[in-house]
C-alpha cells in the first residue's frame, strides 16, 4: 500500500477537520491584531500622544513661552468670529475645488499615455515624473516668470488671442488659478499610482473585450475604469486631503497676498502658531479642518460603495 | 523582501519595537549633554549663511575656546533663514532652548515684548572691556525694550542709494550730489527708463521700490511725516505729509513707471535687478558688498550716494543682534559669549564675513575711513554720514497683529487702491490694535 | 485598415509623448542650464539658455562650501532605513485591513485615515516634546524610528487598495492548501503587488531624501544634517547665489532621478495573467 492517500481524500479530510467558524474568526482576529501590531504599537508611542496634547492645547491660549493658560471654548468662539479665517477657509475650498477633479483627469490621462507599449517609455516615465522633482525655490522662480502679467512666457502667448490677459500671481482674480495650475503640474505622484493601477488590470480582460468587438472608449469605460476604481478612490482621498491642506505655494512664493486672496486655511494657521505665538488658536483651527476633512472622507467612503470595485 | 521576514522574525520585530519604545520612555529626560569633558557647553543658535558659518566654525569659536578654555560653543546653524523661527519656538517649547539666539530687526519685534531674552544692563554695567558707548546708541535703543536692553549688536548698515555710473555716463546723467533732492531723483529715473530691445517692453528703469518696511518709511519721513506719535501710542500715517510721501514713492512704479511694479520684476529681487544692470539706481544697505565686491564683482563701475533730501534727510538702518535666552541657567558665560559676537575679535570676523558694518563703532569706523576693503566705492563714507539721520522702522508691542495691517499697504503697491485709502484704514487698524494693548 | 489606425494611434502617442516631455522637463533643464552658468552671468535676463562655457566648477563649489558629503551620508541612512521600515510594515497593516475579517476593522481604518487630517503644524511642538523625553533630539532617530511602525496612513491606505484588488481564488486555493494567513500575505499578495510595494518604496525614498522640516527640527549639530537642509542654506539673508543654489539641487537630484529610472521594470505588469480561470 502507497504512504500517499488518495489527493480527494486529503481534501475531504482537511474540510472534515478544518476548524469551526467562530474558532477560525478567533484566529483571524488574533492574526489581524498582530499583523496590525506596528501600527497600533506606533500610535500609541508616537502618534496619539501628540494628537491629544493638540486637542487639549485648542483649548488654552499658549504662547510657548509663558505657561499655557485654560481657556475653555474661547479659541472656538473665535473661529466663528474670525473675517480672515473665513476667507482662509473660502480660499482653500476654492483651491481644493479646483484642483482635485484637474488633478486626477490630468493624471489619470498621463498615465494612460505611459502606459502604451511604447520604446523608451522609462524614459518618458522619468521625464513626466521630472516635475515633482524639482526642487521647490527652482520652480517657484521658473512658475514666477512664467506668470509675469508683462513679459512672462504664458501671457505673451495669450497675447496673440486676448487684449487683457489676466494677472495672474499679482491679481486676486487670479492668483488661485495660477497656483491651481501650478500644482496640477506637479502631478507625478498621482500619476504614479494610477500607473501602478493601470499595470495591475489584466491583460487578458482587454483581450476579451476586444474579441468582443469592444472599441477603444468602450474599453476604458467598461474595463479600466473599473477595474482602476479602487485607485481613482484613493487618489481621490488623498487628493482631498492634500488640497485642503495647502501651505507650501503660500509660505514659500506668495505669502498669503496678493490682498489675502491666497491666504490659506493652513498658513494661516501656521502663522498664528509660529508668528503670533499663538498656539491654542492653531490647535483649534486644525481641530475644525479636521473635523470638515472627516466628514467629507466618510462620505466619500459612504458614496465610494456604488462605484468602487474590489478584485 | 519576503526571505528574511519570517513569522518568527517579525513577532521579533514587534517585541523588539516594544522594547525599544518603554526603555527609551524609561531613561529619563536627559535632553542634552551639558558638560564634556568637564567643559561647559553653550548652545549657539542662528541662521548663518554657509561662508558665515565657515568663518565662525573656523576663526571665532576656536579664539573664543582658547579665551574661555572651561566652555565650549555648539554652533547650531539653521542654514538660512527658513523656518528659524517655527524651529526657535519649538526648542524653546521643548526645554531645549538654546543660550544664545540670533535676531535681525526683522524677526526681532516678534520677541521683543514676549520677554524670552534676558536683559543685559547689568552685565554691562559691571562689565570693564566694553561699555555701552563702545557701540553705535540707535543700535543699542532698537533692543531696548521696556527701557532694559536685551540684546548686543553684531552688525548694521544704513541705506543709501547705489548707482550705476556706466549707465550714468551712456545715458549722459550727472552723478548725484551728496545733497540731491527728491525731484533730482525723479528726473534722473526718467532718464534711464527705456525699452532698449524694442519689444514694446520697458525692461530698463531708473530704480526700484521693493515694498519693504526697511525701506518705504524713508519717504515717509522725508515728506515730513511721521508713522507714530513721539510716545508710539497714536498711528499718523493718516497725516497728509505720511499719504503723500508714501505715495511718491509708490508712483514711481505704478505712476511716473520709473520702477518696475511687482509684476514686472517678479522672480527677480531689487539687488538682482540692480547687478543685471536693469536698474541705474537702488536704496540698499552695506550688506550688499558681500555680492558687489566678492569674487569677480559687478560687471560695472559704481558708486553710493546718500538718499535725496525732501523736505528733510531720511532713511532707514537694519541691523543684527544676538540674545540671551531669558531661562538659560549659565547667564555669565552666555554673556561672555555674546560679547565676544560683538567686541573687535567679532567685529573683525563679521567685516570678514561682509556683514556690513560691525555694531562696534571703533571697528566700523577703521573699516570705513581706513579703506580696509580697497574695493569699497569712494563714498563709502556716505555709511556712515547717514547714521546721524537714520531711523529704524518703527515696531509697536502688538508687532504681529501691525505685520498683519500692513499688508494692507501692498494693495496699494499694486495699484488695487489709493495710497490715501489704504494709509487711512492702516492707521486706524493701528489704532485700535494699540488701544486694545493686548499682546 | 486596423494596422493603419494602430499607426495613426501609434504616432499620435508619440507625438503627445514628446510634446508634455519637453513641457515637463523644461524646468530641469533650466536648473541645469543655470547650474552651469558662471556666477557673474546668471543674472543676466538675456543669458543664454545653456552657457556657451558651462562653468562645471560651480558644483564644485556648490559642493563643497558645506559638507555635502556628511549629508549625503545622513540622507542616505535616513531614507533607506524609511524605506525598508514603511514598506514592510504598511504592507503588514494594509494586508490585515484587505484581507482580514476582524471586529471594528471599518472604524480602525477610518481611524488610521484621520492620522492624515490634522495638519502636522499643531502637532509638530508636542512630537518634538515628545522626542525629548528619550533624548533623541539632535540624531536621526526620530525620523527613521517612526517608520517602522505602520509606515504612515498614505502607504497602508495605498496598499489596501491595491491588496484589495488581487482576486480572492488565489488565496483560496492557498488555504486550502493549509496556508496561514502569514503564509498568504508572503506567498500570495506580495508577489502579486509589485508596483505597488515598488511606488511605496519610491516615494518612502524621495520624500525622506527631500525632507526639510523633519531634520530641521530634529537636527542641531552640523554633523547630522540632511541634504535638504544644504540645499536650503544657499538661499540666504541677503540675497541667493542662483548658480550654486542649481549646481545643489542638480547634484541632489541625480541619485533620485536615476533611481526612478531603474526603478520602472519593478513597474511592468507581473500581476495575474495565469492561474485564474474565469
Amino acid at each position: 500500500m502507497s504512504t500517499n492517500p488518495a489527493p480527494d481524500l486529503v481534501i475531504a479530510d482537511a474540510v472534515v477537520n478544518a476548524p469551526g467558524p467562530r474558532r477560525r474568526q478567533r484566529t483571524q482576529t488574533l492574526e489581524a491584531m498582530l499583523f496590525l501590531s506596528p501600527w497600533i504599537i506606533g500610535f500609541i508611542l508616537f502618534t496619539a500622544g501628540p494628537i491629544i496634547a493638540s486637542l487639549v492645547l485648542s483649548f488654552m491660549k499658549w504662547d510657548v513661552i509663558s505657561p499655557a493658560k485654560w481657556v475653555g471654548l474661547a479659541n472656538y468662539k473665535q473661529l466663528f468670529n474670525d473675517p480672515l479665517l473665513l476667507k482662509a477657509l473660502a480660499n482653500t475650498v476654492y483651491y481644493a475645488a479646483l484642483s482635485i477633479p484637474l488633478h486626477i483627469i490630468v493624471a489619470l490621462g498621463l498615465a494612460l499615455l505611459l502606459n502604451q507599449k511604447v520604446k523608451a517609455m522609462p524614459i518618458f516615465r522619468t521625464i513626466f515624473y521630472l516635475p515633482s522633482l524639482t526642487s521647490g525655490v527652482a520652480t517657484f522662480l521658473l512658475w514666477g516668470n512664467i506668470f509675469e502679467p508683462q513679459a512672462g512666457l504664458l501671457n505673451r502667448f495669450l497675447r496673440n488671442f486676448m487684449e487683457n490677459p489676466p494677472g495672474w500671481l499679482m491679481d486676486p482674480a487670479w492668483s488661485k488659478v495660477a497656483l491651481v495650475i501650478m500644482g496640477t503640474w506637479a502631478v507625478g505622484s498621482t500619476m504614479l499610482i494610477f500607473l501602478a493601477g493601470l499595470q495591475g488590470i489584466p491583460g487578458q480582460l482587454y483581450e476579451a473585450a476586444s474579441i468582443d468587438g469592444a472599441r477603444p472608449w468602450s474599453q476604458f469605460r467598461n474595463v479600466t475604469l473599473p477595474m482602476l476604481s479602487p485607485t481613482i478612490f484613493f487618489n481621490v482621498i488623498i487628493a482631498t486631503i492634500g488640497c485642503l491642506q495647502v501651505f507650501a505655494q503660500a509660505f514659500v512664493l506668495t505669502r498669503g497676498g496678493p490682498s489675502n486672496s491666497t491666504m490659506f486655511y493652513v498658513y494661516y494657521l501656521f502663522n498664528r502658531a509660529f508668528v503670533y505665538f499663538d498656539m491654542g488658536y492653531a490647535s483649534a483651527m486644525a481641530w475644525l479642518l479636521f473635523a470638515i476633512v472627516l466628514v467629507l472622507t466618510v462620505i466619500q467612503m459612504r458614496m465610494a460603495k456604488r462605484w468602487v470595485h474590489y478584485g | 523582501m519576503t526571505n528574511f521576514l519570517t513569522r518568527r522574525g517579525f513577532l521579533g520585530l514587534a517585541a523588539g519595537a516594544m522594547l525599544a519604545g518603554g526603555s527609551g520612555l524609561l531613561s529619563g529626560c536627559n535632553q542634552r549633554e551639558r558638560f564634556v569633558d568637564g567643559k561647559l557647553i553653550l548652545d549657539f543658535y542662528t541662521p548663518s549663511s554657509p561662508e558665515f558659518n565657515e568663518l565662525y566654525q573656523n576663526k571665532l569659536v576656536p579664539a573664543f575656546e582658547k579665551k574661555f578654555p572651561k566652555i565650549k560653543v555648539r554652533v547650531n546653524s539653521s542654514l538660512g533663514d527658513a523656518g528659524y523661527d517655527a524651529k526657535l519656538l519649538t526648542l524653546i517649547a521643548g526645554k531645549m532652548a538654546p543660550d544664545i539666539f540670533h535676531v535681525t530687526q526683522t524677526n526681532f519685534p516678534f520677541y521683543a515684548n514676549k520677554g524670552i531674552a534676558m536683559p543685559i544692563d547689568d552685565f554691562l554695567a559691571r562689565d570693564d572691556e566694553i561699555k555701552r558707548s563702545d557701540f553705535y546708541q540707535k543700535l543699542l535703543d532698537g533692543l531696548t525694550v521696556n527701557g532694559k536692553l536685551v540684546g548686543l549688536p553684531t552688525d548694521f548698515s544704513t541705506i543709501i542709494m547705489f548707482y550705476n555710473k556706466d549707465m550714468f555716463d551712456k545715458h549722459k546723467v550727472k552723478y548725484p550730489t551728496p545733497d540731491w533732492t527728491v525731484e533730482d531723483y525723479l528726473e534722473k529715473c526718467k532718464a534711464f527708463t527705456l525699452d532698449t530691445d524694442k519689444d514694446g517692453y520697458i525692461d530698463q528703469w531708473g530704480t526700484t521700490n521693493p515694498n519693504a518696511y526697511n525701506r518705504w518709511p524713508t519717504w515717509v519721513w522725508n515728506n515730513g511725516g511721521e508713522l507714530f506719535t513721539p510716545d508710539a501710542q497714536t498711528c499718523t500715517m493718516d497725516s497728509p505729509e505720511a499719504i503723500e510721501g508714501l505715495k511718491f514713492y509708490i508712483d514711481l512704479s505704478l505712476k511716473e513707471g520709473v520702477a518696475p511694479t511687482s509684476e514686472q520684476s517678479m522672480g527677480q529681487g531689487f539687488q538682482e535687478q540692480f547687478m543685471a544692470r536693469r536698474a541705474a539706481m537702488i536704496a540698499d544697505s552695506r550688506f550688499a558688498y558681500k555680492r558687489f565686491l566678492r569674487k569677480k564683482g559687478l560687471a560695472f563701475e559704481w558708486d553710493v550716494a546718500p538718499m535725496p533730501t525732501g523736505k528733510r534727510q531720511a532713511t532707514t538702518f537694519i541691523w543684527g543682534a544676538n540674545c540671551i535666552y531669558r531661562d538659560t541657567p549659565y547667564p555669565e558665560e552666555s554673556y561672555e559669549l555674546l560679547k565676544f559676537l560683538s567686541n573687535e575679535v567679532g567685529a573683525a570676523i563679521n567685516l570678514e564675513a561682509g556683514n556690513a558694518l560691525p555694531a562696534y563703532k571703533e571697528a566700523a569706523e577703521n573699516a570705513v575711513r581706513n579703506r580696509e576693503d580697497p574695493k569699497a566705492p569712494a563714498n563709502d563714507l556716505f555709511f556712515l554720514d547717514a547714521i546721524s539721520y537714520a531711523r529704524q522702522a518703527p515696531f509697536p508691542p502688538q508687532y504681529a497683529d501691525y505685520e498683519a495691517a500692513m499688508n494692507r499697504l501692498h494693495d496699494a503697491f499694486l495699484g488695487l487702491a489709493t495710497p490715501k485709502e489704504v494709509c487711512t484704514e492702516f492707521t486706524s487698524r493701528v489704532n485700535q490694535i494699540l488701544q486694545s494693548k493686548a499682546l | 485598415m486596423v494596422e493603419h489606425t494602430k499607426r495613426i494611434n501609434k504616432i499620435t502617442v508619440y507625438i503627445l509623448l514628446i510634446g508634455f516631455s519637453i513641457l515637463f522637463a523644461f524646468p530641469f533643464l533650466w536648473m541645469v542650464g543655470t547650474s552651469l552658468t558662471p556666477g557673474e552671468l546668471v543674472l543676466d535676463r538675456n543669458r543664454p539658455f545653456i552657457p556657451m562655457q558651462p562653468a562645471w566648477s560651480n558644483y564644485n563649489e556648490a559642493l563643497t562650501v558645506l559638507p555635502f558629503a556628511t549629508f549625503l551620508k545622513n540622507t542616505l541612512i535616513i531614507s533607506i532605513m524609511c524605506v525598508i521600515g514603511q514598506t514592510v510594515s504598511a504592507s503588514l497593516v494594509a494586508f490585515a485591513f484587505a484581507r482580514l475579517k476582524f471586529p471594528g476593522r471599518d472604524a480602525l481604518f477610518v481611524m488610521v485615515l484621520a492620522t492624515m487630517m490634522l495638519p502636522g503644524q499643531v502637532t509638530m511642538i508636542p512630537t518634538f516634546i515628545m522626542f525629548t523625553i528619550p533624548g533623541w533630539i539632535d540624531s536621526l532617530k526620530p525620523l527613521i524610528v517612526p517608520a517602522f511602525f505602520g509606515g504612515g496612513a498614505f502607504f497602508i491606505f495605498l496598499l489596501r487598495q491595491f491588496f484589495l484588488t488581487i482576486p480572492t481564488e488565489l488565496e483560496d486555493a492557498a488555504r486550502i492548501d493549509g496556508c496561514g494567513s502569514f503564509g498568504i500575505y508572503r506567498h500570495v499578495i506580495l508577489p502579486l503587488s509589485k508596483p505597488a510595494l515598488t511606488a511605496v518604496a519610491l516615494f518612502s525614498f524621495m520624500g525622506h531624501w527631500n525632507d526639510f522640516l523633519g531634520p530641521l527640527i530634529y537636527t542641531q549639530s552640523e554633523e547630522n544634517k540632511t541634504l535638504a537642509l544644504g540645499l536650503s542654506a544657499f538661499k540666504g539673508l541677503h540675497g541667493t547665489e542662483y548658480h550654486l543654489m542649481m549646481a545643489a539641487s542638480v547634484a541632489v537630484l541625480l541619485p533620485v532621478i536615476i533611481l526612478f529610472f531603474f526603478s520602472q521594470k519593478y513597474f511592468v505588469e507581473g500581476v495575474v495573467t495565469s492561474g485564474v480561470k474565469g
